[in-house]
């Protein structure tokens, strides 16, 4: 379809280092305050006030810390803390094994043992879990002893003098090795016999609904059929690795519990603070507080949530290996010592968890000369480490794809290194995906873009003219997006002119000149959003005496523009002006639809228009008592409402408000009544459709010698359906691509093959780009208002991580004229494949 | 401040009138206002200029991103006007000196702070305090600074949501609002 | 953050309080000068108990201070105190020492370069990843273990020079080769010492320097007028980061110095590739020739044959560099 008269805006002050393009569209309505840039809110960041969890100080607070386990696996024989018991400000010592560390039962959809990434099982007795083990499974693990003491410096001389025994255990971190008969088990307490994840107990199924119930396969079509159609047929592997600064996010760990009367009160870092109970299972997540409540003996409603600015959170804190290890141990020595206590988790940053699944990738694809994909076939072995779950890697292939027969087949191992999660989730399924299409485009020397466009599609269908249909009738505007950002994306890198053949642009300094193209579609929260669930999900508006209004709906503030994109809904909807409204994220009444994770603005959009609206409503009707008019016969504009016949004949909200204020007792709520658009969709009922794709193109340099890969230039497009608030697209944009490159070729865990023990786990020698080096980047945002949400828009936190590590590998290759089969692409790798490594 | 002690030495049997003394008090100011410390009472040996920011005064900008590895940049503060990582520095070695943070430059009026929220400069906002450090540094020896130079003074400081390019932007602005632009 | 471990403090006044408490205390006190390598080593611990510090003698208190750059009589003196940043920013040291301003500029970040002083530098103990490992994870050779778990492990930043000691870890010094390239000598409370013989590997210490005896200045002779110096590092970031592998060359007028340093447990003198440039015009060729000359000698371990590579590069392009004036 054509796309006319589109609006090229500029709304960020240039920069040599990032040019942010928003390209509009005419038939969009223009917003007051919603797509403009207005400054942001939360300003105690900058100032040095904002509060994170370690600079919460209370009376009487102690401090606690536990050891790790310097083994990759290995059993605690013998504890001797008698030395430690004794020493000055030391309060209390907890030891493996003490039933004050036991959980017990299913309580609030609870599962068994199995479902614990961090815990250890009783074999016997699978109902109950320890929150801190005796038997370690990685290098690193929490284990054995956590001392609680006066200062922090106490902690640390009172560990250091704990005794321990260790009975060391055979340990397996490489997949494959992990997957042959006569390999050790890496974790015994689970009782297998081998490292194979148990597709049942993982539920592969409620995770990936298009996983078969009790299986670990994918499956569309049939697979022979369409290597049959196939012109060609290729076969090549690839190997993924973890490599990534977990935890998290930037910030170490810190929890405070605190029970006093017959309340518990957390501050704690964490991403998604409470439950949503219809989540995963093996990846459980937000489940927190009621294993805190019932540690604590306090119903769940008498739990009181504090929630600090958290120093980033891309993922991997919601699951219990990591973010609620401090806070359970927190409760646990609060219950135990009657203070208000602190657990700093000094591991976090490395050891707690790594990114995202390993794996080993085998592929055999069958394709038309024309490059359409007529056949995939995938055999991996992902593994998340010590996490029982691992998604196999395919679901783009699956899902934005028109492949009708594809099969995907993934044999999940335990290891012993530390459990993986998703942390700006995608890379993988990303990977696998523009694997297939760049192999495919080479072996035809087709440009690869071509090759995307003529696979485009959705769960097997086309593009057009299936999905036109299915736009017109849930009114969606009939917008092609993968064409979209390919024609910004192509543009701005002046790709005509800079592509070449594989391997033959030899600069004037000695390196290879490369280009790289990857495409994959925005991400998509996944089923266990509040939609899918029967999670009750709030906001409310406050009107205050000064006629000010304050949103009160808790969700973390992980540090993506929250409070302010949040306010220019509301400010937008309701009439106010935007510096009339702020966010209360702690009020534990009303919880917004999604705490803070991904499609977080996608989501609350919804809810916060809805609230808007509904404020916009109340203020009318209250003010139609005052104009003597009714309510269709007024409106408000900047907070002041006027009569729509005579916009003289006016009054400020702050007049209203304090005049009437009963009227406006208890606020205004809104419940989520809202229905997505597009929610509806064939074939997976529970999964919103996702139309709206991303493209990164990326120009290298590759020396020969060193093996080192010099970003040049990088273009991100992202379809984001609409632009809410500029300066945050540009900071999500920027961001990720920062951290894909990052992850694409200088951050690599390294492990030694010979004890399982991590040798890099400082931010020295874990290679974190710095601001020197990263390449000019042109964002381009897109909008289509394709999106599921309130205003057409869709997420873009993940997307642009996921791509930029992908496309690095095409450039690379398309520069030396050789696949590095292993990622992260490091100049050792790079040299490997020249034959000098 | 300092005054020269005569303990410990006598341990090790060696007459102690030409060895090196033990620092018995700390005189330092910190964002204008002047501190005194005693040594082993209220500071010790191993008390980082970092600890004794956020637990004696109750300043907690400077962040622990690396856990005191001296490779992040979080805890950066001026140290007599010059970046230093406050995790690395011993209170005990600051006698004298002059420290500032990121809550005195706010509280300065710094255009930096302006400039930062103008420019949607930080995300999570954990970096930030180094990063607002680290320029205030730049733009007070350097009120030009090109491109390059402010890349170079920001080099050492880690931002993992990646606000690299928007916080280039707000020291350009910074900048031009102190040349009165 | 963990709690850097207890010591004792103490401020010298002289250069004699300095080093007669150091020789009060046997081995259990160390000087102190910027701290950034020593504090991070005290809190994250990877040494065995008995090789720690229990004093940490200040040294930055000395008077007449050990800070200063100054040139006379054709030498560069530089106070052991000096920070790398006031190096690396110093236009004379620029201008006519380049390879040494370069390196110090090059040196971890703008924070650590207001820390840091040379000597400092200079005297980093010599580290791998297993080295450095926290709690004593890995007791090697160099802390008074038996045996070397890079020379079996994942070592591909380590050592392609061989062994020395047993230890396979690399210093990782950039001020090192810039000195050795440039005929630097390091002068002691009590002796003189040519740069080139200037590091050990013991345990766990990285210099001939003896418990009681503290670098006291720094002095470079000014270098012919027709030669060019350069300093080069790569590394995997632009900026905080150790070198994978750093180089520096003297070349021109009649004069061949180069030193390569993270590719050896000592700072690496390239003599082969110096003798091939002797008498030669500098070119391509004669550059390529040096930098096989380099490495000719290199044997790499079981993970970083890809650091001859590296190495071999830095050095042609080192040579390159010195041509174009």
């Amino acid at each position: 379809m054509e796309v006319k008269e589109r609006r090229l805006k500029k709304p960020l002050r240039e920069n040599p280092y990032l040019t942010f393009t928003q390209w509009q569209f005419p038939e969009d309505p223009e917003y007051r305050i919603i797509g403009k840039v207005v400054p942001p809110k939360d300003t105690d960041r900058i100032t040095g006030k904002a509060p994170f969890s370690r600079d919460i100080k209370l009376p009487g607070m102690l401090y606690a810390k536990w050891l790790t386990s310097p083994y990759a696996h290995a059993r605690v024989k013998k504890v001797d803390v008698s030395d430690v018991k004794s020493m000055p400000g030391v309060y209390d010592v907890l030891v493996c094994g003490d039933p004050d560390l036991q959980v017990e039962g299913s309580p609030e959809g609870l599962g068994v043992c199995e479902e614990y990434p961090w815990g250890q099982c009783n074999v016997k007795r699978p109902d109950i879990a320890f929150i801190l083990p005796c038997e370690a499974v990685y290098e690193g693990q929490p284990v054995a002893v956590a001392v609680a003491a006066e200062t922090p410096e106490k902690v640390d001389e009172a560990l250091k003098m704990v005794k321990i025994e260790w009975e060391e255990l055979p340990f397996v971190i490489d997949r494959d090795e992990a997957l042959k008969p006569d390999a050790p088990i890496a974790q015994l307490f689970r009782g297998q016999d081998v490292n194979v994840v148990d597709p049942v107990a993982a539920d592969l199924h409620s995770y990936v609904p298009w996983v078969a119930p009790g299986s670990d396969k994918c499956e569309r079509g049939d697979v022979g059929k369409g290597l049959k159609e196939a012109d060609r047929v290729i076969e090549f592997e690839i190997k993924v690795g973890t490599n990534c600064w977990g935890g998290g996010g930037v910030e170490p760990y810190a929890s405070v519990a605190w029970i006093h009367n017959s309340y518990l009160d957390i501050w704690f870092r964490v991403q998604v603070p409470w439950m949503v109970p219809e989540s995963a299972a093996g990846a459980p997540r937000g489940i927190t507080l009621p294993i805190a409540a019932s540690l604590a003996g306090v119903p769940l409603d008498k739990i009181h949530v504090h929630i600090p600015y958290t120093g980033a959170g891309f993922g991997g804190m919601n699951w219990v290996g990591n973010g609620a290890l401090p806070t359970l141990l927190a409760v646990v020595l609060s219950k135990r010592t009657g203070r208000p206590v602190m657990v700093l988790a000094d591991w976090s940053s490395f050891s707690g968890i790594t990114e995202e699944e390993e794996g080993h990738y085998k592929f055999k694809v069958g394709f038309k000369n024309d490059g359409t994909v007529t056949a995939v076939e995938i055999w991996s072995n992902a593994s998340r480490g010590h996490a029982g779950l691992a998604i196999p890697g395919c679901e783009k292939l699956f899902g934005i794809t028109t492949i009708k027969n594809c099969r995907c087949e993934s044999t999940v191992p335990y290891i012993n290194k530390a459990p993986a999660a998703c942390y700006k989730h995608g890379t993988t399924e990303t990977i696998v995906l523009n694997e297939v299409f760049s192999q495919v485009a080479a072996a035809l020397g087709k440009d690869p873009m071509e090759v995307a466009l003529k696979n485009d599609g959705y769960f097997g269908h086309p593009m057009h003219p299936d999905m036109d249909e299915v736009k017109t009738k849930q009114g969606f505007p009939l917008r092609d997006s993968l064409k979209e950002v390919i024609e910004a994306g192509k543009k701005a890198m002046d790709w005509d002119n800079k592509w070449h053949p594989p391997g033959a642009k030899k600069l004037p300094n000695g390196k290879y000149h490369g280009l790289g193209f990857a495409w994959a579609d925005e991400w998509r929260a996944g089923p266990w959003l509040p939609f899918a669930s029967d999670n009750p999900y709030h906001a409310v508006l406050y009107f205050l005496e000064d006629g000010t209004a304050t949103i009160k709906g808790m969700r973390t503030l992980i540090g993506v523009h929250e409070k302010t994109t949040y306010c220019q809904i509301v400010a937008e909807e309701a009439g106010l002006r935007y510096e009339d409204v702020e966010l209360d994220h702690e009020f534990n009444e009303a919880r917004l639809m999604f705490p803070a994770a991904s499609g977080g603005l996608t989501w609350n959009s919804v809810i916060l228009k809805e609230l808007g609206m509904k404020a916009k409503r109340k203020l009318l009707e209250v003010a139609s008592v005052h104009f003597n008019k009714r309510p269709e016969e007024l409106d408000i504009k900047d907070s002041i409402i006027f009569e729509r016949e005579n916009p003289e004949n006016k009054v400020t909200v702050r007049d209203i408000v304090s005049r009437y204020k009963a009227k406006f007792a208890g606020g205004v709520w809104a419940t989520g009544e809202t229905v997505l658009k597009g929610t509806e969709m064939p074939p997976t009922p529970r999964e919103v459709h996702h139309w709206g794709r991303q493209a990164a193109f990326v120009e290298v340099e590759v020396d020969p010698d060193t093996g080192k890969v010099d970003v040049k230039k990088f273009v991100i497009v992202n379809d984001v359906g609409r632009v809410i608030n500029p300066g945050s697209v540009a900071g999500q944009q920027y961001g990720g691509v920062y951290m894909g490159l990052g992850r694409a070729h200088t951050e690599e865990i390294i492990y030694d093959p010979l004890t399982g023990v991590k040798l890099n786990d400082s931010l020295t020698w874990y290679h974190v780009p710095t601001i020197t080096d990263i390449p000019r980047l042109d964002a381009i945002a897109v909008e289509t208002g394709l999106g599921y949400s309130a205003y057409g828009n869709m997420g873009v936190g993940e997307d642009p991580n996921c791509v930029a590590r992908a496309v690095l590998r095409s450039a690379v290759y398309n520069a030396i004229g050789k696949w590095i089969d292993e990622d992260p692409i490091t100049p050792f790798r790079v040299l490997k494949a020249l034959g000098k490594g | 401040m300092n005054i020269p002690g005569e303990k410990k030495t006598d341990d090790i049997g060696v007459e102690s009138k030409n060895l090196a003394k033990p620092p018995q008090i700390i005189g330092l100011t910190v964002n204008g206002r002047q501190h005194i410390f005693k040594v082993g009472v209220d500071i010790q040996p191993n008390t980082t200029l970092r600890d004794l920011l956020k637990e004696r005064l109750g300043l907690y900008s400077p962040k622990e991103m690396c856990q005191g590895d001296g490779s992040c940049g979080s805890c950066t503060v001026m140290l007599d006007g010059k970046p230093v990582l406050s995790c690395l520095t011993l209170a005990v070695d600051c006698d004298g000196k002059s420290v500032e943070t990121v809550e005195g430059i706010a509280e300065a009026g710094h255009p930096l702070i302006d400039a930062f929220r103008n420019n949607y400069a930080y995300q999570c906002g954990y970096c930030t305090s180094g990063f607002i450090v680290a320029a205030k540094a730049l733009l007070d020896r350097n009120p030009n600074p090109t491109d390059e130079e402010i890349v170079k003074a920001l080099s050492g400081n880690i931002c993992r949501c990646g606000a690299y390019a928007a916080i280039i932007s707000a020291v350009r602005e910074a900048a031009e609002r102190l040349k009165g632009g | 953050m963990r709690t850097i471990r207890k010591f004792e403090f103490l401020n010298a006044r002289t250069i004699d309080e300095a080093v007669n408490t150091l020789a009060a205390y046997k081995g259990k006190a160390w000087p102190f000068a910027g701290g950034t390598d020593i504090l991070r080593m005290m809190r994250f611990q990877p040494l065995p108990e008995n090789l720690y510090p229990e004093v940490l003698i200040n040294l930055k208190t000395i008077s007449p201070s050990l800070e200063y750059i100054k040139e006379e009589d054709g030498i560069l003196s530089i106070g052991a105190l000096t920070k790398l940043v006031d190096i690396a920013n110093n236009a004379l040291v620029g201008e006519r020492y380049s390879a040494l301003a370069n390196a110090a500029n090059k040196v971890a970040s703008p924070q650590i370069r207001n820390m840091a002083t040379i000597s400092g530098n200079i005297c980093q103990l010599t580290h791998c990843l297993y080295f450095s490992k926290p709690d004593n994870r890995f007791h090697c050779l160099r802390k008074g273990g038996s045996e070397c778990p890079a020379q079996l492990g994942d070592n591909r930043y380590c050592s392609i020079f061989g062994d020395v000691n047993g230890c396979v870890a690399v210093n990782t010094s950039d001020i090192a080769p810039a000195l050795i390239a440039l005929n630097a000598r390091i002068k002691t409370n009590k002796r003189m010492v040519n740069a080139g013989e200037f590091w050990d590997v013991r345990v766990p210490g990285s210099t001939i320097l003896d418990e009681d005896e503290i670098v006291v200045e720094i002095q470079v002779p000014r270098p012919p007028p027709d030669a060019k110096s350069v300093f080069m590092k790569f590394s995997i970031r632009s900026s905080i980061d150790f070198p994978i592998v750093n180089g520096a060359a003297l070349i021109g007028d009649g004069v061949a110095r180069i030193a390569l340093n993270a590719v050896a447990p000592k700072p690496y003198r390239a003599t082969k590739a110096e003798e091939v440039l002797k008498g030669k015009t500098i070119d391509e060729t004669a550059a390529e020739e040096a930098a096989i000359a380099a490495v000719s000698e290199a044997s790499p371990l079981s993970f970083n044959k890809w650091k001859i590579s590296v190495a071999k590069a830095i050095v042609k392009r080192m040579v390159l560099n010195t041509k174009s004036r």
